[in-house]
């Protein structure tokens, strides 16, 4: 049967009406043309290769994957600033205040959720430790992500214009090493994961740990950073990257929020709080913690980093309602190179009692704003004690 | 499992190194029927026991169809096939449809009828499956094939895993000879499947699924962006849908390749057509010949006494095309006008002299033409409904200036560049060239073709555009 709209019924176009011929050659031999019978198209037999010739082709492909990989690691210039998610947002926050903040909160979405840095200025106000703040944390966050973080700060930091301001980098001590599991293939995890940050990620193992606990956290580490020098995804996101999200910018900057995220107000949520502090044991459990040795690395890599002289570290051991059953025990301040870092243990429901309160909580591990208010203030004021005690704040920029 | 999945890759790998190591064609197909039940079972399972219920029958029926010398009776069970094949069809893809359709029909005459509570999932590639087993019973049925005596190959016909959830549709008296040998490849062919499923991976990964955030984002909000950003977005899904599809074919092709079959060619540069006729010569091939042979030429094709009744069986084909794509009436909307396309231009071809090939202007023209309206009409398949499809009609033509939001200008460059690389690949045979290269030099030009695709893979895996069909 002649059809006169479509080939015939028994011919597949082996060239067209523009003239240009149809896919030829080998490529064209895989396809089962409908003219011919299969069995006319059986596969010419050619001579294997033998094993010196796989092995040098597995070489030569790995060369090649190599070199273009290399190419392409070398043409992107900072990973970190490739689209993100929430990320992104955070770094045009960052770049809005860079010469009008001197001091940042790192961390996790406890810091992200929990640091006013209104608040936290404000109680520091007037003292020798005054500074201007902002809240660099992010939700889903780990100690990679908030080393990163802190060092493209560090390095942006401009002087303050008074030389009687102090410059805090405060990170989060009890953040998780690295992000979920379902972020390894996700720029969030791909694009910082460097080998500076593996070998970060591997000092954050402790003895104390099991070995799959040790095994996966340094796993992780590794196959992420197998991900960021073969570029999963780079090329992409430079290429098509997605705008930032201007909701979410907004909702951190409205209100000079600087960075801060703040859940909307719901009773039933404070109900549910309250059920939950409630339900918690009356007798808290209080466990010795310990310092991993990359929470010193940290420090010292980012005071070396860090474009201005005179930045203070702190420590925040951020709270939980879980803390009330039990809570970890960390000494008051660590020694980095030379640099006193004083830990901030927030997480102590019998030093703050005042921060478990059914309406200050967002959720069971994040505080909402009051939270948020209250949580910085006691920041600050352990901050101006230690100082105080331990001869004031290095001057930023001195 | 996608295609584009590490789990797909790892998977394959077992696959070939166990299949390549069993010396009988027996074993081979054995573990081929296995893996590809595994391979669909990995959406659900259920569906691939109902796909092996429904294979079983159709096998069934084929024999009795074979075996009767009595017309009626083998009428009857190839009735019994077509029937059994389209309630499946029916129920799993159109059941909704179906019923929606009727409540907004009754609604129109004032009656109100409650929407059922069941809601049935549609099972990955029904539709190629049914497509292909209707396929074996009917050419049975007309004696074109003798029936697959042994259950086992036509199982592993029915599922053959790299084709089995978005086609190529696979006709058996292509495939199923090719099974009774013990397949072999020779280095050239693993060359040049290489480079097809790596060709298939950059147009799915590297470009489709890279423009598809751009494409949601114009069609989910149309009434906030702007003309130029409508016709962005109409030039990307363009591109997205033929980069999707052929590359999921490629692949499919490529992974037959590699364990020595071979499947038929889907799609030959569509956008490079010269006319709507030639389009669906080059656009999904094994589905439109499918529609011709079983649909068009069973309502008399061309042999009619009227052109007229020509015509109709051709726009019957054509909506019937289209329903097969989505159950919505846009699909047939997108359908009957590609159908309408057809008639028009059967009818303007009269008036004009033949041999257009000597008038390269008239060729030029036919194909801008010919790309304009498939633009316009991928925007009837991609509009969740009828009011976005108008919206973005209206933006497309600059008819309406609508919103203030944007996409990325330069966006627009995308279709274009792409067509003359496809250009430039066919007429310098691409392929051909990097697969006659030494072995080594392949897989150095391999490898570093693999560090571009993995750099340009972008945030999360989409599923196939095809797979919902």
């Amino acid at each position: 049967m002649k059809s006169p709209l479509w080939m015939g019924p028994n011919r597949l176009p082996s060239t067209n009406s523009t003239g240009v011929s149809a896919a030829k050659g080998p490529v064209a031999r895989l396809y089962n043309r409908a003219n011919r019978s299969p069995l006319e198209i059986m596969p010419n037999p050619e001579k294997n290769p033998g094993a010196r010739e796989l092995f040098a082709a597995l070489g030569t492909f790995a060369a090649g994957f190599l070199a273009v990989a290399w190419a392409i690691h070398a043409a992107i210039a900072d990973p970190l600033r490739l689209h993100a998610d929430i990320r992104s947002e955070k770094l045009v926050i960052m770049d809005e205040m860079r010469g009008r903040a001197e001091s940042a909160a790192f961390g996790s979405s406890h810091i992200h959720n929990g640091f006013n840095p209104g608040a936290f200025d404000r109680a520091l106000a007037g003292s020798p430790l005054q500074t201007r703040s902002e809240n660099l944390g992010i939700a889903g966050g780990s100690q990679s992500e908030q080393r990163a973080m802190a060092l493209a700060f560090v390095r942006q930091l401009k002087p303050p214009a008074h030389n009687s301001r102090a410059c805090f980098v405060m990170l989060e001590l009890n953040a998780g090493a690295n992000f979920t599991s379902d972020h390894l293939v996700h720029p969030r995890a791909i694009d910082i994961y460097d080998w500076p940050t593996a070998r970060f990620v591997s000092h954050l193992v402790e003895p104390q740990m099991t070995f799959k606990q040790r095994a996966g956290r340094t796993g992780y580490a590794l196959a992420a950073m197998a991900l960021h020098y073969t570029n999963v995804g780079m090329l992409s996101n430079l290429i098509f990257a997605p705008p930032v999200d201007q909701t979410q910018l907004a909702g951190e900057t409205v209100d000079d929020r600087r960075g801060q995220i703040i859940g909307l107000y719901d009773p039933v949520r404070e109900a549910a709080m309250a059920r939950e502090i409630a339900a918690e044991p009356k007798q808290m459990q209080l466990a010795p913690a310990t310092i991993e040795p990359g929470n010193i690395q940290l420090i010292d890599e980012i005071a070396a980093a860090s474009a201005v002289k005179g930045v203070s570290f702190v420590y925040i051991a951020m709270p939980k309602l879980s803390d009330l059953a039990l809570s970890y025990l960390y000494p008051d301040a660590v020694d980095a190179s030379g640099i006193e870092v004083p830990i901030v243990n927030l997480a102590r429901p019998d030093l703050y009692p005042q921060l478990y309160k059914a309406g200050l909580w967002q959720d069971d591990a994040h505080l909402n704003d009051l939270g948020a208010k209250m949580a910085s203030a006691l920041v600050a004021d352990r901050l101006k004690q230690w100082y105080a005690a331990h001869g004031g704040a290095p001057r930023c920029g001195g | 499992m996608l295609f584009v999945e590490p789990r797909f890759f790892l998977f394959l790998a077992v696959v070939l190194s166990v299949y390549w190591s069993l010396r009988s064609n027996s074993l081979r197909k054995w573990f081929v029927l296995v893996c590809s039940y595994y391979f669909y079972g990995s959406w659900d399972w259920r569906f691939a026991v109902m796909l092996c219920a429904i294979s079983a029958a159709d096998w069934w029926f084929a024999l009795r169809i074979a075996g009767s010398e009595i017309h009626q009776r083998r009428k009857l069970f190839v009735t019994a096939s077509i029937a059994m094949n389209l309630t499946v069809l029916g129920v799993f893809k159109y059941f909704h449809f179906f019923v929606n359709s009727a409540i907004a029909a009754a609604g129109t005459l004032h009656f109100k009828l409650d929407e059922p509570t069941i809601r049935i999932i549609l099972p990955v590639g029904v539709s190629f499956f049914t497509f292909q087993s209707l396929s074996y019973t009917i050419d049975v049925y007309r004696s074109e094939i003798p029936p697959v005596p042994s259950l086992r190959d036509y199982l592993m016909f029915s599922s053959f895993f790299p084709q089995l959830v978005a086609g190529p549709i696979v006709r058996p008296k292509y495939f199923v000879p090719q099974m009774a040998s013990l397949r072999t490849v020779s280095l050239e062919e693993v060359k040049a499947a290489m480079y097809l499923f790596l060709l298939g991976y950059i147009k799915k990964v590297c470009i489709a699924d890279n423009v598809s955030p751009f494409v949601d984002q114009v069609f989910n909000h149309p009434a906030a962006y702007t003309g130029l950003a409508s016709i962005n977005a109409v030039w990307l899904y363009t591109i997205q849908i033929f980069c999707d599809f052929s590359g999921y074919s490629d692949m499919a092709i490529a992974v037959a390749a590699l364990l020595g079959y071979k499947l038929v060619l889907n799609f030959d540069a569509p956008y490079l057509s010269d006319s709507i006729q030639d389009f669906w010569r080059r656009w999904h091939i094994s589905l439109s010949s499918w529609i011709r042979d079983y649909i068009y030429f069973s309502l008399g094709g061309s042999r009619m006494k009227y052109r007229i009744l020509v015509y109709r069986n051709l726009l019957i084909t054509m909506l019937a095309g289209g329903l097969w794509h989505g159950a919505a009436w846009t699909f047939v909307a997108w359908g009957g006008a590609h159908g309408a396309a057809q008639v028009v231009h059967q009818e303007f071809r009269k008036h004009l002299p033949p041999k257009p090939s000597q008038e390269p202007w008239r060729r030029i023209a036919g194909w801008f033409l010919t790309l304009q309206f498939v633009c316009m009409t991928w925007i009837l398949f991609r509009a969740p409904t009828f009011a976005t499809a108008w919206l973005m009609l209206r933006r497309y033509l600059l008819i309406d200036h609508g919103g203030a939001m944007t996409i990325p200008a330069w966006l627009l460059a995308i279709g274009p560049a792409l067509l003359l690389v496809q250009l430039a690949m066919r007429r310098c045979d691409a392929g051909g060239a990097v697969c006659r290269l030494p072995l080594t030099w392949f897989a150095l030009v391999y490898g570093a073709a693999w560090a571009f695709a993995i750099s340009m893979l972008p945030l999360g895996y989409r599923p196939f555009i095809y797979f919902q069909f």
